[in-house]
């Protein structure tokens, strides 16, 4: 059985696949290596400095590695996986919160990933700039649902399944976030003309 | 219940504002680089296999991290993988060994290490003991001293040779208590070790030689830490010699590799190490 796992883990039921990928060091880092992007994307939207990343980012697959045999199969996997970043992201900016340190600066940007050209950083860093002052201005609940639709592109269905709130609440979550980013990019616009 | 899915904001056909669209295209974009997300993978199946799930080895994983994309961070690692290799000394040559390590398993530990010093081992080199990686081959290893007569370059190839060469040889024995670090965690005691984590974490570093020279250092700091009188401490002081060089570190290799000389005149590695020092020089 173990074979089949390595080699064709989608032929297991969903409960079986998931403790066999749990015990599996190959499957398991297979599934590390597919997940992560998105992992340390929304761990970084949701606010986790960039120095902290790397932790966030494995502690986010050590839980999952210790949940996934009781993984149910209620949601998508990558569902069930941005749930758990969530916490995690909540967790870290916690942390932040009682030790206060810079962030938001350029030096902040992500300087780490791989070699792009300069104009290429300018214009990643101006975007991530932007976009982590406008989300600064959002409510944990907001953010989340903001970030989940509009960056992470999630249905709205499963945005409400990871956030854990009936449908309509998400919706009006979303609505809520939009008016709030709009009003703040005005905010930021007046001023930059003063 | 059909419920129409709002436009998002970086679809063209969205009222939204330009630059807004165009900074949520680029975010959404990102990623971490394919290298960065494998040593992100390392590092947890590492730390799983440790039984450290709590994160002991974060800090570790951040290193390698960092070191992987910008080049002033890297050689933030570099300094610090080369000061923490340089700093402590050439341990006493093997006559000092036996003694020296026993005493070494019979003491309590000596203190958690540094967390800048956890450079975790990698999954397929830790061994028994991780209920999470089942599949893993028992294997009867045990290295002998022949690798000391091997050319530095080469660990992994020299450890396989060894262990061909003397594969019935006890393990755990008591003539090799070195592989029970300072930190009194239990590696390789058990009946079907893998291979033994002192070559393994050797084996990791080499291994990084080449493409970071500065994560190699850091692993043998963290290796002298573990067995300061190990099995292959020779192999250990070389293969650092062979990174500072990589590194172009001419100062620290000169001292390291004079400090070698002295150490272990009768070595094998001596005619090397002067090679080496004749070059930095």
């Amino acid at each position: 059985m173990q074979a089949l796992a390595d080699q064709r883990p989608e032929l297991l039921g969903c409960e079986q696949q998931a403790s066999v990928v749990a015990g599996s060091e190959s499957t398991f880092r297979a599934l590390v290596v597919e997940h992560a992007p998105y992992v340390w994307r929304v761990l970084r939207s949701l606010g986790v400095p960039d120095a902290d990343l790397p932790d966030a980012s494995q502690e986010t697959f050590l839980i999952v590695h210790r949940k996934l045999p009781g993984f149910e199969a209620r949601s998508s996997l990558r569902s069930w996986i941005y749930g758990i970043a969530l916490r995690v992201a909540s967790d870290f900016r916690d942390k932040q919160r009682r030790k206060p340190r810079p962030m938001g600066a350029a030096s902040d940007l992500p300087e780490v990933w791989s070699a792009p050209g300069q104009q290429e950083h300018v214009e990643r860093s101006q975007a991530w700039q932007l976009i982590e002052a406008l989300l600064a201005g959002l409510d944990e609940d907001l953010r989340r649902v903001f970030v989940l639709f509009e960056l992470e592109q999630l249905p709205m269905r499963e945005v409400a399944q990871v956030v854990g709130c009936p449908l309509s609440t998400a919706y009006w979550r979303l609505h809520t976030a939009r008016a709030r980013v709009e009003a703040l990019l005005a905010e930021r616009r007046q001023e930059a003309q003063r | 219940m059909t419920e129409r899915e709002p436009t998002r904001w970086m679809d063209a056909a969205a009222q939204a504002d330009p630059a807004l669209r165009d900074a949520l295209r680029i975010v959404s974009a990102e990623r971490p680089s394919s290298a960065q997300v494998q040593a992100l993978a390392d590092q947890v199946l590492g730390s799983l296999a440790q039984g450290t799930a709590a994160g002991a080895s974060a800090v570790a994983w951040k290193a390698t991290w960092l070191k992987l994309g910008a080049s002033v961070l890297a050689m933030g690692v570099v300094a610090l993988g080369g000061v923490l290799w340089q700093r402590a000394p050439v341990p006493a040559p093997e006559s000092s060994r036996v003694s020296a390590s026993t005493q070494a398993v019979a003491a309590p530990a000596q203190g958690t290490p540094p967390a800048a010093m956890r450079v975790p081992v990698e999954p397929s080199s830790v061994a028994a003991g991780s209920s999470a990686l089942p599949h893993q081959v028992e294997q009867e290893r045990k290295p002998g001293r022949a690798l000391v007569a091997m050319p530095a370059r080469d660990v992994p190839a020299r450890a396989a040779a060894a262990r061909k060469a003397r594969p019935a040889r006890a393990r755990g024995s008591a003539t090799h208590p070195a592989t029970v670090p300072h930190d009194g965690v239990k590696h390789a005691s058990a009946p079907h070790a893998q291979t033994p984590p002192e070559l393994a974490l050797l084996e990791q570093a080499q291994r990084a030689i080449t493409h970071a020279p500065a994560r190699t250092l850091a692993l043998l700091a963290r290796h002298r830490e573990l067995y300061p009188r190990g099995e292959f401490a020779e192999e250990r002081e070389v293969l650092g010699l062979d990174a500072l060089q990589r590194l172009r570190w001419d100062a620290q290799l000169r001292d390291k590799a004079r400090e070698f000389v002295e150490r272990y005149p009768g070595s094998l590695h001596v005619v090397r190490v002067r090679r080496l020092l004749h070059d930095a020089e």
